[in-house]
């Protein structure tokens, strides 16, 4: 009973919800079913409650009954930032756009992200249509959840600014900052609308789906990248006293538009900013019409066929039969590299299964991503007044970029981690039920696939920066990370993996102490050989020391026989 | 048939999780190119013994021979001799049937050539040649299924341990899985089949198996079984296995909706 009273109120969409169904009676004067609109918005609710809260999570099995609040906090979180751009840049009108294009792009792919769950869900197709629910009702359900699901977000990324500006601004640009907000909220719903009409118009289903995990993990990228590079772009604009004259390019985003109505509140009625506020205006007018009538004949119809997409069968392809002839290109690597049948077959699962789940992209990519953006971080942090060839010079002769190259190496660490991880775990039976000879042999393989997919790619990238940049010896000191990044795996596949690949359910990582002590020890590692990197001979020495180590436990691991991998019979 | 040596041997099987005994002895003699149809109850031991025989479980009394090699002392051997396609089995469906089947091939430890070969001819025969290179995560559950039968017989095994195969097929697939099953019978394989469609049961099986509460309680033909002539094997099943205090009785639901 406490539980249901504490989930009950523990919200502020439960409180949305509550307001909307006191209008009982203009609900029923629409003509829906009351009684189960209610039901179906309270069951929504609890369902998008209990849902894991990031996607790092979201296939833990695992259900949060507080997930909405812990997204409001994290959204008002955002709302405070976009309070600290209103507060720190003393051109209004340059302050209002700026905060206006945050407030739309972060509502906009926070509605692609977050809504497209949502509008895909295929479950009511099984549970509420077949029962006696009209077609009104259930739209207008689905309409009236994404509606208090968007107000809850807006007003927790509106709530401090809004906060900020009553105390500080007068009455009417107080207003009309409302009214801006309003028409960015109608912004973004045009945008991603369009995204969404555009995209089923033009895509096939599973692309459709995949554009959708790319957007995710933009959102992640973009979000880490506004957190490094945000503030020292609004202390440059502060500091140089910065105004929308010298920043005409702005002038392009519909956000300006919008934000024109300040200036123009506050007296200044020039021609560009007239224009720019009638543009504000119209903008959104367009944009509604457009959407609902140009585009979206049928789009229900479509959102209700791609939901159930999945099942149809695919049109025959007619390569069928080259598959005899052309090897494609993981079989051919795992023919170079892989010694047995066993060891290909862990290779090629291990390929094909991370190229081809969302999950596994949506989890891993976003990890990766960070590397170079660390890279330029690097860059753009070492001696920060030199010009360019300084830097240059600086990073050769501290040896930082070296850093970057134990930086890569966590990477294994994550591909580890997730590589025994699916939500087909259960697929996994096959290992159980076959004859494998050496357990050892098809984790080589596995091992194999994991550093030429997601290690090799980014040691060639660092020998077509480094050589360049920072001449031939750089060749020596990516020798030896990487033979100590090959080690390195070894070590984590014998001591950390212990399933086969995608052979458990995804759980979130409870090694963080072994995952500390790893990333100490390359930290160490990195920095002695930062230290004695301009000991080239000692480097190449150390550089062959090390791969022949590489190899020899590469011979160790086959013959590991993996009793952690046992059947366990549950 | 006696001069000939049992492909399967099982004595005095049992096997307990914890204080509950699951298998109490069980004793069979299993005959190359017999169809062994399997059946009991839920809960009655089946799926234990078929894990027992598959090798996935390894902590059991008693002994398990199958060709001779004694599947305590040789798992792998015995594995190598076994296809198996589990109930309601899962396979990785982002993967087309030419990439899984190449995969589960592999883990037999068959060559790229002889894998490619028998993938394509085996899927042509189950009429999947078209969808070969499509991904099986926008099959019906008739065409994975089809793909996991393949799996189960691509390395050409000796024994095959079939549980609930005809799941999500269609009639005319069903026809084509029991024509299989004499066929492979045929050849001189061994077919261990498990399932609760006692009329399919009935007909593919030589030899029938019942199994309740952990033993074995009925070893025979169809024919031999059957007390009059008109009997099904769902009334020999419902007679054998339903004691009176756990009887099921619809008429209780009626009378909870009424």
């Amino acid at each position: 009973m406490l539980q249901i009273s504490s989930q009950q109120f523990n919200n502020m969409e439960k409180f949305i919800l509550r307001f909307i169904l006191l209008f009982r009676g203009i609900w029923k004067s629409l003509g829906i079913n009351y009684e189960q609109f209610k039901v179906i918005l309270e069951t929504k609710m609890t369902l998008e409650n209990r849902k894991p809260i990031s996607f790092r999570k979201r296939n833990s099995g695992k259900s949060s009954s507080s997930s909405s609040i812990i997204q409001f906090v994290l959204y008002l979180i955002f709302g405070l930032i976009f309070m600290v751009i209103i507060l720190s840049i003393p051109d209004r009108y340059l302050a209002v756009s700026i905060m206006l294009l945050s407030f739309i792009s972060m509502l906009s792919i926070t509605l692609v992200s977050d809504f497209s769950p949502i509008l895909l869900d295929t479950r009511d197709q099984y549970i509420i249509m077949p029962r006696p629910v009209d077609d009104k009702t259930l739209a207008i359900s689905r309409i009236t959840f994404i509606g208090i699901k968007l107000f809850n977000q807006v007003i927790a990324l509106t709530l401090p600014v809004i906060i900020y500006v009553t105390f500080n601004w007068d009455i009417g640009p107080l207003l009309i900052l409302c009214l801006q907000l309003i028409l960015s909220t109608l912004i973004a719903l045009i945008f991603v609308n369009g995204f969404y009409l555009i995209s089923i118009k033009y895509l096939p289903i599973q692309k459709f789906k995949d554009v959708i995990t790319y957007i995710q993990i933009g959102l992640s990228l973009v979000l880490f990248l506004s957190y490094y590079v945000g503030p020292n772009l609004i202390q440059s604009i502060v500091e140089s006293h910065l105004t929308m004259e010298q920043l005409r390019f702005l002038w392009l985003f519909p956000s300006t538009w919008i934000a024109s109505f300040q200036p123009l509140i506050l007296g200044n009625s020039s021609l560009p900013i007239i224009v720019l506020s009638a543009l504000g205006i119209l903008a959104p007018l367009g944009g509604i019409y457009a959407c609902s009538k140009l585009f979206s004949r049928g789009f229900n119809a479509k959102i209700a066929a791609l939901a159930s997409a999945d099942n149809l069968p695919n049109e025959t392809s007619p390569t069928t039969r080259d598959n005899t002839i052309k090897l494609p290109l993981y079989k051919k690597l795992a023919a170079k590299v892989c010694s047995s049948p066993v060891e290909e077959a862990g290779f090629s699962i291990v390929w094909l299964i991370s190229s081809k789940t969302r999950e596994f992209k949506q989890q891993l990519y976003p990890s990766l991503a960070y590397l170079p953006i660390y890279f330029v971080f690097l860059f753009l942090r070492t001696g920060e007044d030199l010009p360019m060839a300084g830097k240059i010079l600086k990073l050769r002769d501290s040896g930082l970029y070296i850093v970057m190259f134990y930086l890569s190496l966590l990477t294994i660490l994550t591909v580890f981690h997730l590589i025994t991880q699916s939500n087909k775990y259960k697929a996994a039976w096959i290992y159980h039920i076959t004859p494998i000879q050496k357990p050892g042999q098809l984790m080589t393989g596995v091992l194999k696939a994991c550093l030429i997919k997601y290690v090799l790619p980014f040691n060639i990238l660092f020998l077509c920066i480094c050589i360049p940049l920072f001449g031939i010896s750089s060749f020596n000191d990516l020798l030896l990370s990487s033979a100590i990044g090959g080690i390195e795996s070894i070590l984590v596949m014998l001591f950390l993996v212990k399933n086969y690949p995608f052979s458990k359910a995804n759980q979130s990582n409870s090694k963080t102490v072994s995952n500390l002590l790893i990333l100490g020890l390359l930290g160490i590692l990195g920095y002695l050989h930062k230290t004695i990197f301009h000991y080239e001979t000692l480097i190449w020495i150390l550089a062959g020391l090390g791969w022949i180590v590489f190899f020899l436990m590469l011979k160790y691991l086959q013959r590991e026989d993996w009793k952690s991998l046992a059947y366990d019979d549950n | 048939m006696e001069s000939i040596l049992p492909l399967i041997r099982i004595v005095d099987l049992k096997k307990s999780y914890g204080t509950k005994e699951i298998l109490k002895g069980i004793n069979l003699d299993i005959f190359p190119g017999q169809v062994i149809g399997y059946i009991g109850p839920n809960g009655a031991g089946k799926s234990t013994t078929v894990k027992i025989l598959t090798g996935l479980i390894e902590d059991f009394t008693g002994t398990v021979e199958i060709n001779g090699i004694n599947i305590q002392d040789d798992p792998l051997g015995v594995k190598a001799l076994l296809g198996y396609v589990p109930e309601n089995a899962e396979l990785y469906e982002v993967l087309t049937p030419m990439e899984y089947l190449d995969f589960v091939g592999k883990l037999y430890g068959m060559e790229d050539k002889i894998i490619q070969e028998r993938s394509l001819k085996l899927l042509a025969a189950f009429g999947l040649e078209s969808n070969a290179n499509n991904r099986m995560d926008t099959f019906s559950k008739g065409m994975r299924q089809k793909v996991l039968l393949i799996s189960g017989i691509i390395h050409n095994p000796q024994i095959i341990v079939l549980d609930e195969p005809l799941s999500g097929l269609d009639a005319n697939a069903v026809i084509f899985v029991k024509e299989l099953i004499s066929l492979l019978a045929k050849e001189g394989k061994t077919i261990f089949y498990c399932s609760h469609m006692m009329d399919v049961v009935e007909k593919v099986s030589d030899r029938i198996l019942l199994i309740n509460q952990g033993s074995i309680i009925a070893d025979g033909t169809i024919e031999e079984l059957k007390s009059d002539p008109n009997e099904s094997l769902e009334h020999i099943f419902a007679k054998l296995t339903n004691s009176d205090s756990s009887a099921l009785d619809a008429s209780n639901i009626i009378t909870a909706i009424q």
